[in-house]
């Protein structure tokens, strides 16, 4: 019984779960999102099989060879509340059980009515879930929305995507009903052979007409046998806004979203009947074509993209969303399909939004366009002219445009998930809260390929800062600490700092290093009194000295400062109030202190008369840049760069403007940064190599995208790391952010993790839209206010333990391979001190390559070298 | 009709504070405010014109002025059509560094013909009071004139003062420079007309 195809050894031992933001990869074997994918067998618990469809594959390659046969099935686990499952099962699975369990599964499959009989029960174990296996098994109430692909002429092999409320995405399944036994015995043809593995090349498949007239008789594909199945145990609904999407026990909201007409206005819809009526692939969603295009029963002519996007894999950290060997077009069209189904799943208000937006009506009708252009390198001509057609009033590229577009729908979408995720009770999910918290972060996992090295998680908990009470008992009476410090910076670095209070001001001076730890409260005033006489004889070199202060090198580096200090943070409290009426300018003339009169006399601006072409000042600026010019003094070499009143700025406020301590706190903070701001750029020039490195250990598609957008300097990143995203983040995120990043707790480097983290939440996107380097430079500056901070943080953690992981890994390996060679008495010729560097790019592509190699070789003596940079990052 | 390359890139150069940011988002977007941060790294806005009843995309690049930050430049200078220099006229020092960032863009962009590359230099803020002005009109334009006769405006981004025709005039120049570049590049067959007598404006409309 039953077509056994020979179980082949099985690579593969990763599969997606993609969500609205970005793709994930996970190991089936940790799931660990709050999905309740869960070990079906735990317990020797036994399932009652409701349902089994055969022959229904799992395709995790393009390629027909790869794919997977088995078994869709709906059981029901008995309990006073049964909990309805579904499953698919891999026949390779059935195999190790036997033949006995196979009859189960046909004999389900064939009595496919007297599911309610309660002597023929049949019950199953099911087999424990291997990540090799694809097997998953899910609440039916953990399911958000199916989508469906009928078989069409296009794709012989209907399928549908199951989507959770998580936002993972399971493999999506294959019906190749031609095979299957219930399509053979429900219909006209003959029996397949048990035996015969061939994947039914020879004959056409049972296709849907388009008209309607074939899909008459019942149940006739597998699919949709399936989704009859499902309504008697959970409601579906069946969406307005894409006809192929399924809604699942959908909320009250996703009801009224999905069962309204979206766009009212025919004048539109005429535009779009013009534009892509034709179109059999248009991405343009279903419900905006034409009326006349869709008829009863399932949805026609949607079946292109049905190629499983998520099957191809070629990245260590990500899996590519095109499979790589379909040809470029089928690619492109996927890809723009499944943006457009993540509309689906944003409120109809987020929809609406973004779809009547001004500047999207002359867009969509054209949205082929873009589509070719990013099939076609050189398609300039072609978005240009549909900008021009377009009349958007300012022009962006379109590509631009569309990654913009792409992300908001994303990030509605994935709210619209959270909110969702939160309002469903976590019924079986018997994950604990910190397992809840790193999936609603949608962290993504990283796992070397071969390595099959564990899954980090974070450790973050923002939620719960460190405050008033948990401060003070971490020191006794006396000012000495009864914790370590690393023990306080790791708990800075998980929790952070309350925002409410002026704890913060105590704690930043700790982390900082400016006031010690191990010390108490007495010794800390002494040494603090030094530092604040050593401030002011600083400060005194230029204040009150007018041959300095007026000296020609001073009034440059004071006009410098000046200038950036009147437009930094002027939305703040302490620098948006105008310098009250005793303007510095104006009433000095009594003031008998000659130094005071020296400081006041001129107000902090070189130049009297050039007040007029610069923003006001006030009080606070003129201390800030006096600040700044004292650090000129006690940093020699250096100079005021732009950037620096960016850094300092957050610190004056935090530390209310308490000029010492904001000095200390500015002079530890350079000490970390000084090299940014090196005359020759130099330090600099490094970081954006050490992040390339890093995105070329840790995601070779996207440095390979980057190198073809000419984007390898990541010139896009240069902001970010020079002023450590101070201009990426609200005020309030910045302040969050740095002491996270000052705590050194993983890596003294830190933030070149949150800069890959940004890139990874964005690279779906830049991968897809983005080919040049102005269009990532634009995309990157736009994300400015945009970011989430602690989801980031979250993934910088995660990103970082990937990558200390990989590191080590590799290392054991080459160790390993050396011991074996020094065993055969070969002498390895170069280390990698020795390794010469003779630029950036060679290093990192060398880099590149060798992960490449190494992780499609099963050579042992291929390692990449990793460079010094690169271990730098794991020192803290 | 030939395909003409639709985008032109035009980079803006100057000290640090003298309005470059001001200036392109005063032409791009109508909008002026004195909060503008100061640049760090490098942005741009685009604006579609017509020149000649060309429609053009203008790429608008606004970098760093602080001259430690030129080495970036060249990632961003290169293939430019036309360098925009800005100085404030209130600060004299502002002025005197037109030479450097000139010079600068030059060794960096490396255009085909250095000599005939257009600039334009526009004198910002003149909205500001007379007698604070450190550098004269008389001053600005003989300068300009001994470096090839480039095309000189006083503009206020604040006031929106020139604004529209100074840029006017840098997109016909990026243009006829985008023209020649293609000339070199393309080899025509048939005889493209040069006008070297249409001399871009020359001096201050205001």
């Amino acid at each position: 019984m039953g077509t056994q195809t020979e179980s082949r050894p099985r690579k593969w031992s990763l599969s997606t779960v993609s969500d609205e933001s970005m793709v994930e990869i996970k190991n089936t074997e940790e799931e660990r999102t709050p999905s309740p994918v869960e070990d079906i067998t735990e317990g020797g618990e036994k399932y009652r099989l409701l349902y089994s469809k055969s022959k229904v594959y799992v395709q995790p390659t393009a390629y027909a060879k790869d794919n997977i046969p088995g078994f869709a099935v709906l059981v029901k686990r008995e309990a006073v509340n049964p909990t309805f499952y579904l499953a698919w099962i891999p026949e390779s699975l059935l195999d190790e059980k036997g033949q006995s369990e196979w009859d189960k599964f046909i004999k389900i499959e064939e009595n496919a009515g007297d599911y309610d009989d309660e002597e023929d029960a049949v019950l199953i174990d099911l087999p424990t879930r291997r990540p090799e296996t694809y097997a998953f098994s899910v609440p039916v109430t953990s399911v958000y929305s199916l989508i469906v692909y009928p078989p069409t002429i296009a794709q012989w092999h209907g399928s549908i995507a199951v989507n959770l409320i998580s936002g993972s995405t399971l493999p999506t399944l294959y019906f190749h009903d031609e095979e299957s036994r219930s399509f053979s015995s429900a219909s006209v043809s003959p029996p397949i052979s048990s035996g015969s593995s061939s994947t039914a090349t020879a004959y056409p498949p049972r296709v849907l007409d388009p008209n309607g007239k074939g899909s008459s008789s019942t149940s006739s594909w597998g699919g949709e046998d399936l989704l009859t199945r499902l309504r008697q145990y959970a409601h579906l609904l069946r969406s307005n806004l894409q006809t192929n999407l399924y809604l699942v026990d959908p909320s009250k909201a996703d009801i009224e979203a999905h069962s309204m007409q979206l766009f009212d206005d025919d004048a539109l819809d005429d535009i779009l009947a013009r534009s892509s009526y034709a179109n059999s692939y248009s991405p343009v969603p279903a419900h905006r074509r034409p009326r006349p295009l869709s008829v009863g029963g399932l949805p026609q002519g949607s079946s292109s993209g049905s190629n499983n996007p998520y099957s191809a894999r070629s990245s260590v950290l990500h899996r590519s969303l095109h499979p790589p060997t379909s040809p470029a077009g089928s690619q492109a069209r996927t890809a723009l399909l499944q943006s457009f189904a993540n509309i689906t799943r944003a409120t109809r208000h987020a929809a609406q939004q973004i779809l009547s937006h001004p500047l999207a009506q002359p867009i969509v009708p054209h949205l082929p366009d873009p589509v070719r252009s990013l099939v076609n390198a050189n398609g300039e001509t072609e978005w240009s002219s549909w900008v021009q057609k377009g009349g958007v009033g300012e022009f962006e590229s379109a590509r631009i445009y569309l990654a913009r577009w792409a992300r908001i729908v994303a990030e509605e979408g994935e709210r619209a998930r959270q909110r969702e995720a939160r309002v469903i009770p976590t019924g079986q999910a018997a994950a604990g809260a910190g397992e809840e918290e790193a999936g609603s972060l949608g962290v993504f996992e990283l796992l070397h390929t071969s390595a099959n090295l564990p899954k980090p998680i974070s450790t973050r908990d923002p939620r719960h800062p460190v405050d008033e009470a948990t401060w003070l008992g971490w020191f006794h009476k006396d000012g000495r600490p009864r914790v370590r410090k690393e023990e306080m910076k790791k708990e800075v670095f998980r929790r952070g700092v309350i925002a409410t209070g002026d704890l913060r001001k105590r704690v930043w001076p700790f982390i900082l290093g400016v006031l010690e730890w191990e010390a108490t409260d007495a010794q800390r005033a002494a040494r603090w009194e030094e530092k604040r006489k050593h401030y002011h004889s600083i400060k005194d070199e230029w204040c009150g000295v007018p041959e300095v202060f007026n000296r020609s090198d001073v009034i440059d580096e004071r006009h410098r400062i000046d200038v950036d200090c009147r437009r930094t943070d002027r939305n703040q409290p302490m620098f948006s109030i105008p310098t009250p009426a005793t303007s510095p300018s104006s009433s000095t003339a009594g003031v008998s202190d000659e130094k005071e009169s020296m400081k006041r006399f001129s107000a902090f601006s070189p130049d009297l008369n050039n007040d007029g072409s610069q923003a006001p000042s006030n009080d606070h600026i003129e201390r800030l840049a006096g600040i700044l010019l004292t650090y000129n003094f006690y940093e020699k070499q250096l100079g005021y760069v732009q950037g620096m009143s960016d850094l300092c700025s957050p610190i004056y406020i935090v530390m209310g403007g308490d000029e010492e301590m904001v000095f200390w706190c500015f002079v530890e903070v350079m000490n970390r940064m000084k090299q940014n701001f090196l005359r020759d750029q130099s330090g600099m020039k490094k970081q954006l190599l050490t992040l390339q490195q890093l995105i070329s250990i840790m995601d070779p598609e996207l440095y390979r995208h980057f190198e073809k957008c000419d984007g390898l300097n990541l010139f896009f990143c240069f902001r970010w790391v020079l002023i450590a995203f101070k201009r990426e983040f609200a005020f309030d995120d910045v302040l969050r952010l740095w002491e996270v990043l000052w705590t050194d707790y993983y890596s003294t480097n830190f933030v070149l993790f949150v800069a890959l983290a940004v890139l990874e939440s964005h690279r779906d996107v830049i991968l897809r839209y983005l080919i040049h380097f102005d269009e990532v430079l634009k995309y990157c500056n736009e994300l400015s206010m945009t970011i989430e901070l602690d989801t980031t943080l979250a993934q910088s953690e995660v990103l970082f333990l990937s990558f200390s992981q990989l590191i080590a890994d590799l290392d054991r390996r080459r160790a390993e391979d050396d011991g074996l060679k020094e065993a055969m008495g070969t002498a390895r010729p170069s280390s990698p001190g020795l390794r010469k560097r003779t630029g950036a790019l060679n290093a990192a592509e060398d880099d590149g390559h060798e992960q490449d190699a190494q992780g499609s070789s099963s050579q042992p003596t291929k390692h990449p070298v990793i460079d010094e940079n690169l271990r730098e990052l794991l020192r803290n | 009709m030939l395909q003409k390359r639709s985008l032109m890139k035009v980079i803006i150069l100057g000290d640090s504070g003298v309005g470059k940011t001001s200036l392109m988002n005063q032409y791009v977007n109508k909008r002026f405010t004195n909060q503008y941060k100061a640049t760090i790294g490098a942005d741009f806005l685009t604006k579609e014109i017509t020149v000649d009843d060309k429609q053009v995309t203008m790429q608008l690049w606004d970098t760093a002025g602080q001259e430690r930050f030129q080495s970036l430049g060249v990632a961003f200078y290169r293939g430019a059509d036309c360098c925009v220099l800005v100085y404030d006229v209130n600060s004299s020092k502002s002025f005197e560094t037109l030479d450097s960032w000139r010079d600068e863009f030059l060794i960096q962009a490396s255009p085909r013909d250095p000599e005939n590359f257009p600039f334009v230099v526009l004198g910002n803020k003149i909205d500001v009071e007379e007698n604070k002005r450190q550098v004269t009109q008389k001053r600005a334009m003989t300068w300009c004139q001994s470096k090839g006769n480039i095309p000189y405006f006083e503009t206020s981004a604040k006031e929106a003062i020139n604004v529209e025709q100074a840029f006017q005039t840098i997109a016909k120049n990026a243009l006829q420079q985008q023209d020649t570049d293609d000339i070199y590049e393309n080899d025509y067959p048939d005889p493209i007309t040069i006008k070297p007598d249409s001399n871009p404006s020359y001096g201050c409309n205001c």
